[in-house]
């Protein structure tokens, strides 16, 4: 039966899941007798043989009769609240995104994960600072190309959804309604739309309904494809039929 | 022979199993006609210890821990880790 590899992190997660459970088990022991047992300054040494595939550290637990084996010690000391303020980042917002979630080569977030850059605002927080991230990181990191793939992620993640298209008559001139969520989201962004190749005004735009003004000459045609393009990562296409009741 | 195992070996326990086990030792001595009580206040454990880790199906690690089980030298050797810690017991004031 051979040892599985594990990484230090999660070994670490295990021990910290262990020391809550022990907490809970005292607790409710405590129910029952007037005392309070309080676990302290645990040390773990243990017997492994670490290796390294150029990506991560590995660790394998030695097995009966195995000689050679390295010790790594870990100790959970206890600390206040304030150093864990201070020693550690702030949990990640609703609104942040996990780089590992975005469709970047293995290498980039390679280097990105030596750099200590985890998400989107890890990323963010090193461009306020003036960072130069494509010099820092050995590998050249393209910024741009990365600042692309972090929006296109975002935009994955919030699709625009059309739920009615209606026709309304405004100032005798047809204004196409498009109605749904997650339109127009992008605020450096304003949509454009494209009827049978040519430019149609947007009226008016929000996350919830778009306004387009048609040339009344572009209906007369019976089919109209009108696409629409809300931002650099969505757009769609609608197709028009003209009929009469 | 399974090496993708997910449940710890049968002659483990988890980790805070066994530690909470040790809480079991923090005895109270009393001698009620001289109204006197003694207890242990502090239990410090220094012990070697067999480890067997796993992951389970859910891809977390869980530890399995079990004091050196043979008094006699086998064949092939267990491999001892060392675990330390201390347990501080508290008289609850309030009783509760």
């Amino acid at each position: 039966m051979e040892n599985k590899a594990w990484n230090l992190e999660s070994f670490v997660d295990a021990l910290v899941v262990e020391l809550d459970k022990t907490k809970e088990t005292l607790a409710v022991k405590a129910v029952n007798k007037p005392l309070t047992y309080t676990v302290k300054d645990m040390a773990l040494d243990l017997q492994i043989f670490p290796s390294y595939d150029g990506d991560q550290v590995k660790f394998v637990t030695a097995q009966a009769g195995q000689s050679g084996a390295s010790k790594i010690t870990i100790q959970l000391a206890s600390i206040t609240d304030n150093q864990v303020r201070a020693t550690t980042k702030k949990p990640q917002s609703k609104d942040d995104l996990d780089l590992e979630k975005v469709e970047i080569d293995p290498e980039t977030k390679k280097s990105l994960r030596k750099l200590g850059v985890k998400s989107v605002d890890d990323l963010k927080q090193i461009e306020e600072k003036n960072i130069d991230i494509e010099k820092v990181s050995e590998k050249k990191i393209d910024f741009k190309n990365l600042a692309n793939l972090i929006e296109k992620s975002r935009r994955d993640a919030k699709p625009p959804l059309v739920k009615k298209v209606s026709m309304s008559m405004q100032n005798n001139q047809p204004i196409l309604v498009v109605e749904g969520s997650n339109l127009a989201v992008n605020k450096n962004f304003n949509p454009v739309a494209v009827i049978n190749g040519t430019l149609a005004e947007v009226k008016s735009f929000n996350s919830h309904k778009l306004e387009i003004e048609i040339d009344k000459s572009q209906l007369e045609k019976g089919k109209s494809d009108l696409v629409i393009t809300l931002d650099p990562y969505s757009l769609f296409k609608i197709n028009l039929n003209k009929s009469r009741i | 022979m399974n090496d993708n195992r997910t449940d710890i070996d049968e002659a483990f326990v988890s980790l805070h199993e066994k530690i909470a086990a040790f809480c079991e030792e923090m005895i109270v001595i009393q001698d009620m006609p001289h109204a006197i009580q003694m207890r242990v206040e502090r239990l410090e454990i220094d012990t070697p210890i067999e480890i067997d880790i796993i992951e389970d199906e859910y891809g977390t690690l869980q530890i399995g821990a079990v004091p050196p089980l043979y008094k006699v030298a086998t064949s092939i050797e267990p491999i001892y880790h060392q675990i330390k810690f201390r347990i501080d017991v508290k008289q609850n004031h309030h009783g509760k």
